[in-house]
């Protein structure tokens, strides 16, 4: 039974235009930073609450990394500023204290993949794969031949791809814009393996491009993504039409974001058995899936995407 | 903890008086933060006849001090809640409240009877609800409507039976009167107050619903004048309910004339917040003076 309690932060920096990287640390009389180290798999969020009195709801972020430092645990989240509550949170100095509760929801099943795991992100959703990225490198025995591809799409200038670089084989990005990919190519002129980075156009543009130039191996491949939902949407589409297995974690607005308010619910295709990640029922549950309280209805398919998810095989959703 | 101010509540007794605000409370969900048998009650998610899809999403947008929701009160039926969630909490040994919900008079009886047949200590009628088309709120917002309503929900079951009032009227006294000389208990209020917000940069609502239910504390001072004008004017009892985060701020209920009070918003923000009211509130009731002042507040609205 872990309650909501506080965490102090450590680092609050902006990465790029209005994207913060919220770095946070066990605060006094609390282990919750630690809790969420130790038990957080790729593709869980954690809810952040602000201090002010007047913005109630916890944002939910998904876990961009777990770190265990020398100097404890460590909790890395990637927000950007959207509205009032996250420009509030951007205002936080280091040494300040939140209040935090996690880690959230299911993540993704990171075994078995099979040889091709293709990682595609967009924006925000592009850290929280990092984390998915890194267990997946840090599990593969010597010998194992699996390769890690990330495809990166992003509004603006990226980032992060550099540190997808560190655990993938190939990475590929692709901005919206060509001012973007300027101040990118800028930052990475001295590397001798530049990233391969287009411009104008989405991440199925850039699969769409790596596919018919023969550079994206598919066989016996699976997609873990993140990113926004009609990213997510065309990603399950291209995924059925090459018949590519695909983990999708959603984003949703969401009240509570721990399954009691039901705000944040998803149709999901009630006729096939649904083998959520952590949750592997088999069954299309509703409402209450604990053991304890199984309400099963076939006739209302919805799930809770905090609680149910935010991770769902893609197949699942009705899009 | 603490079971030194149980109260009673129209025959059943609570070992504190907290409980839920209906559709705040998930079995599985809450369960994980706290014990549902430490509070005085649960009131669980309104419940129809059969499996309700809900409203399409957005379904929650944050307000100032508040929030707006407008779920539509998605729920698997009374069979599976029958099955599922009421005997989870009765195993549990909570005391627990079922809240029932309907579009029509002929749905909210036949819930009620099969609720009857059941262990459930209590039925709370939600004629309040804000976000469903048909049923909810049409029937909290017009006496007569209400009248023949729990009169014929009266009828069915034995039951100790709350009615829970809507804030969106005029006179919300004419209603609780309705209820009571119709055969209610004890009443329940505030629901939600109707509201609605707009994306600026989109220029459309951010439900899709578009307008939805306004709870939270910024809602807590109109609550908690509605609890003082019903709690004069009935004699059943009140459970007082808008905005409470804390023990002081039940408190402020109990001192407007309610017996009991209802946790709701709070806890979609803290999940162990019922509970910790509860615990705050022992804490300022084991004052004598507090506890003084709460029972004369009782004797001016008896």
């Amino acid at each position: 039974m872990r309650e909501r309690a506080t965490a102090s932060i450590v680092e609050n920096l902006e990465i790029a235009s209005g994207v913060y990287r919220l770095t946070l640390a066990d605060s006094r009389g609390s282990d919750m930073v630690s809790g969420i180290v130790a038990e957080a798999a790729p593709g869980q969020f954690v809810n952040v609450y602000l201090n002010s009195a007047s913005m109630l709801l916890p944002r939910p972020f998904g876990i961009s990394d777990v770190v265990a430092s020398e100097r404890g645990p460590r909790l890395v989240l990637v927000y950007a500023v959207v509205g009032a509550g996250t420009a509030e949170l951007s205002t936080y100095a280091p040494g300040a204290a939140i209040r935090i509760l996690g880690p959230q929801g299911n993540g993704y099943e990171l075994a078995p993949l099979g040889k091709n795991v293709l990682l595609i992100g967009g924006g925000l959703g592009i850290p929280p794969l990092l984390f998915a990225t890194r267990r997946i490198r840090e599990r593969l025995t010597p010998g194992d031949d699996t390769r890690l591809t990330a495809l990166l799409g992003y509004r603006d200038a990226p980032y992060y791809s550099g540190g997808m670089g560190l655990y993938c084989d190939e990475v590929f990005s692709i901005s919206e814009t060509a001012s973007g990919i300027g101040e990118y190519k800028k930052e990475h002129e001295h590397k001798k393996n530049r990233p391969f980075c287009v411009v104008n156009g989405t991440v199925m543009d850039l699969a769409a491009r790596l596919v018919s130039d023969g550079r994206l191996d598919l066989t016996d491949a699976s997609i873990l993504s993140c990113g926004p939902m009609p990213m997510l949407c065309a990603v399950a589409e291209w995924a059925k039409s090459k018949g590519i297995p695909a983990q999708v974690s959603l984003e949703a607005r969401m009240g509570c974001g721990y399954g009691a308010c039901v705000g944040c619910t998803i149709e999901v295709k009630p006729a096939e058995p649904i083998a959520s990640a952590a949750n592997t029922k088999g069954t299309v549950l509703f409402v209450s899936p604990s053991d304890e309280s199984l309400t099963e209805h076939p006739s209302i398919a919805q799930r809770k995407v905090c609680k149910d998810g935010p991770v769902f095989p893609a197949e699942a959703i009705v899009w | 903890m603490d079971d030194s101010y149980r109260v009673n509540i129209c025959g059943v007794e609570w070992r504190n008086p907290v409980t839920t605000a209906a559709g705040t409370f998930a079995v599985a969900e809450s369960g994980k933060y706290f014990d549902p048998a430490e509070l005085g009650a649960v009131t669980t998610k309104g419940v129809s006849a059969e499996p309700w899809a809900g409203n399409p999403t957005p379904r929650i947008a944050e307000t100032p001090s508040g929030m707006l929701n407008a779920v539509g009160l998605e729920n698997p039926g009374v069979d599976a809640y029958i099955a599922g969630d009421l005997r989870v909490l009765k195993d549990r040994g909570a005391t627990v409240i079922s809240n029932v919900a309907g579009h029509s008079e002929d749905e909210y009886v036949y819930v009620c009877r099969r609720l009857d047949a059941t262990d459930t200590d209590m039925l709370e009628l939600n004629v309040s609800c804000p976000n469903v088309r048909e049923g909810g709120m049409a029937f909290g917002t017009d006496a007569d409507t209400l009248a023949r309503l729990v009169g014929k929900v009266r009828a069915v079951t034995d039951k100790p039976l709350i009615v829970k009032l809507s804030p969106n009227v005029t006179d919300i006294t004419k209603l609780a009167a309705a209820a009571e000389r119709a055969g209610a208990d004890a009443l329940s209020l505030i629901n939600t107050l109707l509201g609605m917000r707009i994306d600026t940069r989109t220029g459309k609502p951010i439900l899709a619903n578009i307008t939805g239910g306004l709870s939270g504390p910024a809602i807590r001072p109109v609550a908690v004048r509605m609890v003082y004008e019903v709690a004069r004017s009935v004699s059943v009892p009140v459970v007082g309910m808008g905005g409470i985060m804390t023990g002081e701020d039940a408190l402020e209920f109990l001192l407007a004339g309610a017996s009991a009070v209802a946790v709701g918003t709070a806890a979609l923000i803290d999940p162990a917040a019922p509970v910790r009211v509860a615990r705050e509130l022992g804490e300022l009731i084991s004052n004598p003076q507090v506890a003084a002042a709460i029972d004369a507040a009782r004797v001016r609205t008896a």
